[in-house]
Formats: structure tokens, sequence, C-alpha cells
């Protein structure tokens, strides 16, 4: 059954058919909802919600890309959770220490079904210079350069995503990526050797 | 010296690496990019840029997202009322709204004057109309019949009739007259203030003048200081003249005690009925419809 078809048993109460679209698309909108909240349990929330209001929201789909009305979904789901922080604002207890055993168990080392230790530390790496430049940019620069980017969605897609026309879209992405650009500069060095410009090496 | 690469140039760039620029635009970049080096440079890191986002680490979802029936309940059919409900409420309150304003339209208190008097005429008794045909046959005693002439509440000295007067909203207190008299309606006694209950009553019925007696009356100095002329005393009010005998047994009765009085204060009743329902229509549709749409 294509998605199409899916989206139609859906839409007239099959959840079963809903529940097939929500394992095609989840590990996406988890990965965003991730990448916008830097915070795994909270990415695991609002994931759920966005796919509950998904549901109960299916009368509303009119056609087009259903994966941009999904991340529409996770988008708002982020919003909401991002406005919730800044009404109360929270301070972990302990900081995030690469060194601790919580660290080595989650899904960013297990992701590489048998990486070596150097890969395991350049992809570690990676994923700190990426979340915490990300974590630098407006809520509205992050989610379109995320979705561009990281989750290769067009630029279509993220127009329907975020509700804004192409040229809003077309500016947060430029904007997004000078703000990434200066911020990954103080990261070029810890990044693996192929992100380093030919320039950089013979500096 | 490096020129400067403007914000422009920046969302050029990025456009390009997505391929979201016209064949004109790709061309002209591509000029610009052989003859500005600091411009291919800018490029070039922003091509890492977007390298480097995506080839970030994939998370694995930590479980399933798939909802299950009781996380998703199926939507009621009764949900489904909601839009109805809504159409039946705006609905509502507009005849409610519209009901409003045919009782504030200056004719609507003619109507139910109108309404009221002539079922009170060929209602009237028939030996009445018999005694009145050789007068009505007399083309001279038509000629000069004299029209009743109905002395109801003062007007301006008592604070002016009002078209609400019947549903129980009369004109406001009296300005320079005697306390106690308000505006009174059609169907309003001088007597009596601000007409309470909704249905007009006449606890006195008008008295019944001759035209001699009327005569008199319109000798009679006006009473009050308003600019409105033929302001009769308040114990004149409420009375009816009539130019003959013949016209005094005709009105000797009161709206109320006709059958048209009674239809009358059944009309006005029944609207206000139907006011009350629709105000009640308005209330519990429009609150179903707000709750039907907080839960679904």
């Amino acid at each position: 059954m294509d998605e199409t078809a899916l989206v139609g048993a859906a839409q007239k109460g099959d959840l079963d058919a809903f529940n097939r679209l929500v394992l095609i698309y989840q590990e996406m909108a988890f990965n965003l909802a991730y990448r916008m909240l830097s915070d795994e349990d909270a990415a695991a929330d609002a994931t759920q919600v966005a796919f509950l209001s998904a549901y109960r929201s299916l009368a509303s789909y009119r056609g087009g890309s259903f994966r941009a009305w999904v991340m529409r979904m996770v988008t708002n789901a982020c919003y909401d959770e991002l406005r919730r922080r800044q009404r109360r604002p929270t301070t972990p207890l302990e900081p995030m220490d690469n060194e601790d055993e919580e660290e080595i168990e989650s899904p960013a080392w297990l992701a590489d079904d048998d990486p070596s230790p150097e890969q395991v530390l350049e992809l570690g790496e990676l994923e700190n210079a990426i979340q915490s430049c990300l974590g630098g940019l407006p809520d509205e620069f992050r989610a379109a350069v995320i979705m561009i980017d990281v989750e290769g969605m067009d630029y279509q897609e993220v127009s329907v995503a975020i509700n804004k026309p192409l040229g809003t879209v077309k500016s947060r992405v430029a904007r997004g990526r000078l703000k990434l650009r200066e911020c990954l500069q103080s990261f070029w060095e810890l990044l693996p050797a192929q992100f380093r410009l030919e320039n950089e090496d013979k500096l | 010296m490096t020129p400067r690469i403007f914000p422009d140039d920046w969302e050029i760039l990025s456009a390009y690496l997505d391929g979201q620029l016209s064949d004109r635009e790709m061309t002209q970049l591509r000029q610009r990019l052989d003859a500005q080096p600091e411009l291919q440079r800018a490029l070039d890191e922003l091509q890492r840029t977007k390298m480097v986002l995506r080839s970030a680490p994939r998370r694995r979802v930590p479980r399933n997202f798939t909802l299950t029936p009781a996380m998703a309940p199926t939507p009621k059919p009764w949900y489904r009322l909601a839009p109805m409900l809504s159409f039946a409420s705006a609905l509502a309150f507009l005849l409610l709204v519209l009901s409003f304003g045919f009782t504030l339209l200056p004719g609507f208190n003619n109507s139910t004057q109108i309404f009221a008097a002539a079922p009170a005429v060929n209602q009237a008794p028939a030996a009445t109309r018999a005694a009145l045909a050789p007068l009505a046959n007399d083309g001279t005693s038509q000629s000069n019949a004299q029209p009743p002439i109905i002395i109801w509440g003062g007007a301006g000295g008592n604070g002016g009739s009002s078209a609400l007067a019947p549903l129980g909203m009369g004109g406001g207190s009296a300005v320079g007259s005697e306390p106690g008299l308000s505006g009174n309606g059609l169907l309003a006694t001088p007597e009596k203030g601000i007409p309470t209950s909704l249905a007009p009553s006449v606890s006195q019925p008008p008295t019944i003048l001759s035209t001699s007696e009327a005569g008199l009356q319109k000798s009679a100095p006006l009473e009050g200081t308003g600019p409105i002329l033929g302001v009769r005393p308040t114990e004149e009010m409420g009375k009816i003249v009539v130019g003959s005998g013949a016209d005094q047994s005709l009105y000797e009765t009161t709206f109320e005690q006709t059958p048209a009085g009674q239809a009358n204060s059944f009309f006005v009743r029944s609207l206000h009925v139907i006011q009350v329902g629709l105000l009640v229509l308005v209330l519990g549709t429009g609150l179903a419809a707000f709750f039907l749409r907080r839960r679904s």
C-alpha cells in the first residue's frame, strides 16, 4: 500500500494505517526534534506529541507532501517545548560529561555498528560541534537549516513545514548557514580531515 | 584589499549550493566566482558547512512512536456536530438580534396599535354597529364625523412615550412633572409608572368623553412647560374623546377586554417567548460547540 492509500485509510480512522506512516517517518521526526531541542527525552516527547497531533488533525491534511505536513507537526511541537522552556527555564543538576557512563550508552555511540575508537572520537567531536553550533542559532533559522541540510528536505517541503513562503526559507537557510560557518570555524581542527579546506591544511 | 561580501551574496551562494538559482543568475555568479577568489572561498566555506551538517550522525529512535487505541481514541460521531452547532448558534443569534431590532422599529408600536384597534371596531357589538349604520350612510354625518381623540400620557413632560412601552421598557422618568408619572405607552395607564410586566395592562380603562366635553378639554389650559403642545393634565390622561353618544358606546370597552386586546397581548408575549427561546438556543448551542471543539 503506497503512502497516499495509507493516508486515505488513516483519514477514515484506520489506526494501523496511520501507525505504518509513523514507522516510516518517526526516525526523521525524532532527529529533527532532537536537533531542535538538544535533548533526547524532550525530543521523544515532542515526537510523540507531534504524531498524536497529526492523527487528530488528519482531516486538515489536503494533499501534498505528507512528510512535510508531519514535519510541521514536529516543528510546532518543538516550538511549544522551546516556549515552555523560556517560561520555566531549568538547570540540569549535573552537567553532561563525555566521560560519563551514561553518555557512552547514548544512541550517538550506538549509531555505528562497529566503529573504531578513532571514528567514535571523531563522531563525538562532530556531534558536539554540530549540536553546539545549532543550539546557538535562533529557533527559526535552526529549523530551516536542520530540515534542509541535516534531513535533506527540499525548499518546497520546508516552506510547507514552517508555513512560510519560499523566499523566507531561502533567507533563513542562508543566514543560518552563515552563522554556522562562523561557529564551526572554531571546531575545524577537531573535525575529521575531509572537512578541512586545502588552504587550512597549508596554514 | 579584499572586497567585502555582502549579505545578498551569501544568500545567492546559499541558493546556488541548493540549485535554487535560475540559469541567468547562475551564469552571472559563475562569472563573479572566476573573477573574485574571495567569493569562491566563501562558497567553499558554505559548502563545507553544508557537508558537515549533512554528515551529522543520525540518532536512533529510543522507541516506536506508534499510537495505541487508548492514546488516539477514534473521534466520536458527535464531535462532527460541532460545526453544525456553531452554525445553529450563529443563526439563532442573528434571529435574536433581528427580533430585538423589530421591536425597536418605530412602526412596531403603530402596528400593534392597528393590530389592536382595527379588530376592536370590527368586533364591536352588533347593536352598536347597527346604531352607527345610519350615521355611516348619511353623507353629511360622515363628513362631520369627529375622529375620536385619545388622550394618553403626556409625551414631553412625562419622559416621552416609547415604542418600547408595551414591552415594559417605557421612557425615562418624568421631567418637571409629578413624581411617579413616567413615559406611558400605548396600553400603559398614566396612573401607573413604568410598566413592569411584559404584557401591557390597563388597570383603569380610559374614560370616554363626548365631543362637548372634548371641546372643554380642548379649551383647558395645557399643563407642563415642555415645548410639545397638547399635553393634558394628568387626570385627563387615559381618556378617549369621541364625537357622539354612539361613538361612546363603540369605545366603551378597553383593548384588553376585547379579543383584539387579548390578541395584542398574546402577540407581545409570544414575541418575548421566542426571544427567550432564541437566547437559550444561542447559549446552549454555542457552549456545546465550544466544549466539543475543546475536547476534539
